[in-house]
């Protein structure tokens, strides 16, 4: 009879035989779990350096959003309604009180789709400016630093950018008159899906 | 029974190798982790950004009107800088770089609140003459010649800034005017 190299094996007695089978169950075991382990260290590690780096991403989609809302804000100032007419970035104060007043303002919404449009003079302010807001109404202009041009009650959720310019009015002085410009400020309030 | 003995001891031992090797493994692969996090958070600059906010903001700045007369009208910022580079007066007698400080000083003041609860951490304003040399290799670089107005604000040792500059050209110099927002990161 041929020998075959699982002879001496199968000369064990039956229980010896289930023992070894189960030891390299065993070692079979620790090798599957050892494996698992490393790769389950490894997909954490990478999960973790990914949220890191997506961080950065994710501040300079916010930054580049708010450089172009700002860009937004100054194209709306330097358009024929708001520009004072000297320079670039300069608000007429004179045309603000007008578009703040003029109920047919209201237009706005459809030519800018723009849900608010509000600007503050930012800089002089008097002590009573600095205190607390103040409209701006034909009564009052221009000891007040508060323009409402347009508001649209309808909008429900809105967004906000804003952008400095300079806020100029007419002045007299004596037998001259001149641009009198402050620092100011227009918020414009933008429609958001709902 | 010696036999069963020496069989456990080298069982015994191949086990305490094997955990050995885990163990090593596991610092191995922690201090390349750690290595890898220190080199890439070490490469992260102080991020200073082109900001428009504060272009603009410099943009109606220089169109400010201060309180110094220049031939009976009052001129605007842009305007007294001029004349502080040429160490002019107002129409009243005061320095036009000292009118400019105070106007500068007013307006950087109402514009930008910082503060340590606040975002923004401080600012550092910068008003120079300066003109363009040409080194002794030929290279042409920018020279300051005079600092006319320096203000700095708050705590500017803070990660993320805002920058934006101005410039006036005048004739055979440059006014360059700029500011820093220092931002909480």
């Amino acid at each position: 009879m041929k020998k075959t190299a699982y002879a001496g094996y199968f000369k064990m007695g039956k229980k010896s035989n289930i023992i070894i089978w189960k030891k390299s169950q065993l070692k079979i075991q620790q090798t599957a779990f050892m494996l698992m382990a490393i790769f389950i260290f490894f997909v954490l590690a990478g999960i973790f350096f990914i949220s890191v780096s997506m961080q950065g991403t994710r501040q300079e989609v916010t930054r580049l959003e708010r450089e172009k809302a700002i860009a937004t804000a100054a194209s709306i100032v330097d358009s024929a309604e708001f520009t004072c007419g000297t320079g670039s970035l300069c608000l007429d104060a004179d045309k603000l009180l007008l578009l703040s007043a003029d109920a047919g303002m209201q237009d706005f919404g459809e030519l800018w789709h723009v849900a608010a449009i509000k600007v503050r003079k930012v800089s002089p302010l008097s002590e009573q400016e600095s205190a607390e807001d103040i409209e701006c109404t034909k009564m009052n202009y221009p000891d007040c630093n508060i323009f409402s041009v347009y508001s649209n009650e309808d909008v429900s959720k809105a967004g906000a950018v804003s952008s400095f310019a300079a806020l100029c009015r007419k002045e007299n002085n004596g037998n001259y008159a001149y641009d009198k410009c402050g620092i100011g400020q227009i918020n414009i309030a933008y429609r958001l899906a709902e | 029974m010696r036999n069963t003995r020496k069989r456990e001891i080298i069982k015994f031992k191949h086990s305490q190798e094997e955990m050995v090797g885990f163990v090593l493994i596991i610092v191995l692969v922690s201090i390349v982790a750690l290595v890898f996090f220190a080199v890439s958070i070490a490469r992260q600059p102080r991020q200073e950004y082109r900001s428009s906010e504060i272009s603009n903001f410099l943009g109606s700045f220089l169109q400010y009107t201060t309180g110094c007369e220049i031939r009976y009208l009052p001129a605007s910022m842009k305007d007294i800088i001029e004349e502080c580079a040429n160490n002019k007066m107002c129409d009243d007698g005061e320095s036009a770089c000292d009118a400019m400080a105070y106007a500068a000083e007013n307006a950087l003041n109402d514009s930008w609140h910082y503060g340590n609860e606040s975002y923004l951490r401080g600012y550092e304003f910068n008003i120079t003459l300066t003109m363009n040399v040409t080194g002794a290799a030929g290279e042409a670089r920018r020279e300051t010649i005079q600092q006319l107005s320096e203000l700095n604000r708050g705590n500017c040792n803070v990660a993320v800034k805002r920058a934006a500059d101005v410039m006036l050209p005048m004739e055979d110099k440059d006014i360059v005017i700029s500011l820093k927002a220092c931002y909480a990161g």
